[in-house]
């Protein structure tokens, strides 16, 4: 029953929080870049370097791809009937929501080095 | 007045087609069941199921011009030319209009919808307050007619494994009486990706429903008491 619980009840809960996270994060970030946007690209890669900004961004990563995780399986799950098919998209998915975090992860520290 | 109607005999035609009616004589406040009977007049091949009448029994739900709905209680006056009768979507068509409800009813037992207590049985009535029993208002009226669950895309993509709409609204009716003691039990085989979290709050279930209840509320109350027990 506990993997199914993951799939079920807390895939929907943790759907519904990182969205509102996400709203927050993204109506901040167009906040920032309309009314003080940064003056160059190394203020913009201080800005990103300082700790709070560092974890609020990576934070905002992590929510993006577990949100689009849970999407994409209630997607293929929908409209994927073929057991083969929808594994190898499933697989597919994982993998290049996975990419691109490690990719976030790779940009958001590297920020952090001088 | 003109109508299309869906016609499929398995033993004669190789596929469906639509057949042309026309209707003469409509009568002032004449309902779809009653020119359906009409035009079984014209033509006794016609086959659908109808009994009581008068929105009580659920037999007669058909799709008019792309909507759920039952035939006794839809005016033919308020329905655009040519009216366009089909078998409900999405589940086998046994023949013409009827169709083969066993899934629907599969899914209907699933959810156990009955009491379920583990106290002795009482030397009296099991007794509830007015308020406990408000709550059990918008749930009970069910008539299982299949309106709502068969016209819902998520019990279309998956009818073996979703409830369905109608499914948990009796699944809530049950949840929220006062009498009933299995609410674990009743939460713990609605989770998981395919039971209550295959609904995507599309809401043409409450939008067809003939009784005017709301499937996707109750569904809702589900989900919030099913997060309360799980923190």
């Amino acid at each position: 029953m506990s993997s199914r619980r993951v799939s079920g009840m807390q895939a929907w809960a943790l759907q519904r929080i990182t969205a509102l996270y996400l709203a927050l994060y993204i109506s901040y970030m167009i906040g920032l870049f309309i009314f003080a946007p940064p003056a160059s690209y190394d203020a913009w890669r201080f800005w990103v370097a300082q700790p709070h900004v560092s974890m609020a961004m990576l934070l905002f990563f992590g929510s993006l791809l577990f949100h689009a995780w849970v999407g994409i399986r209630n997607i293929l799950i929908d409209y994927i009937k073929p057991f083969a098919l929808r594994l190898t998209l499933l697989v597919l998915t994982g993998l290049g929501l996975l990419a691109c975090g490690v990719w976030s992860l790779e940009v958001v520290i590297s920020a952090r080095i001088v | 007045m003109r109508f299309k109607i869906y016609r499929y005999n398995p033993d004669v035609d190789k596929e469906p087609y639509m057949q042309e009616f026309v209707l003469e004589h409509v009568k002032p406040g004449m309902m779809l069941r009653e020119a359906l009977i009409e035009l079984k007049n014209q033509d006794e091949t016609l086959s659908f199921r109808h009994s009581c009448g008068e929105g009580v029994c659920g037999s007669d739900g058909v799709n008019i011009n792309g909507l759920n709905g039952l035939a006794c209680i839809t005016p033919i006056a308020e329905l655009a030319e040519p009216v366009e009768i089909r078998p409900f979507p999405g589940v086998p068509v046994i023949r013409d209009l009827v169709v083969d409800m066993s899934g629907f009813y599969k899914q209907y037992r699933s959810v156990k919808p009955f009491l379920i207590r583990y106290d002795p049985e009482p030397e009296v009535e099991n007794l509830q307050s007015p308020e406990e029993r408000d709550k059990l208002d918008g749930l009970y009226e069910c008539i299982l007619c299949g309106c709502c669950s068969t016209a819902c895309p998520s019990f279309w993509w998956n009818p073996d494994k979703f409830p369905g709409p109608s499914a948990l609204l009796q699944s809530w009716r049950f949840l929220a009486d006062s009498r009933d003691q299995a609410m674990e039990e009743r939460l713990d085989a609605l989770d998981g990706p395919y039971k209550l979290f295959r609904c995507h709050t599309i809401m043409n279930c409450a939008y067809v429903c003939p009784k005017g209840l709301n499937p996707t509320k109750a569904i809702g109350h589900i989900k919030a008491l099913m997060l309360k027990h799980s923190v």
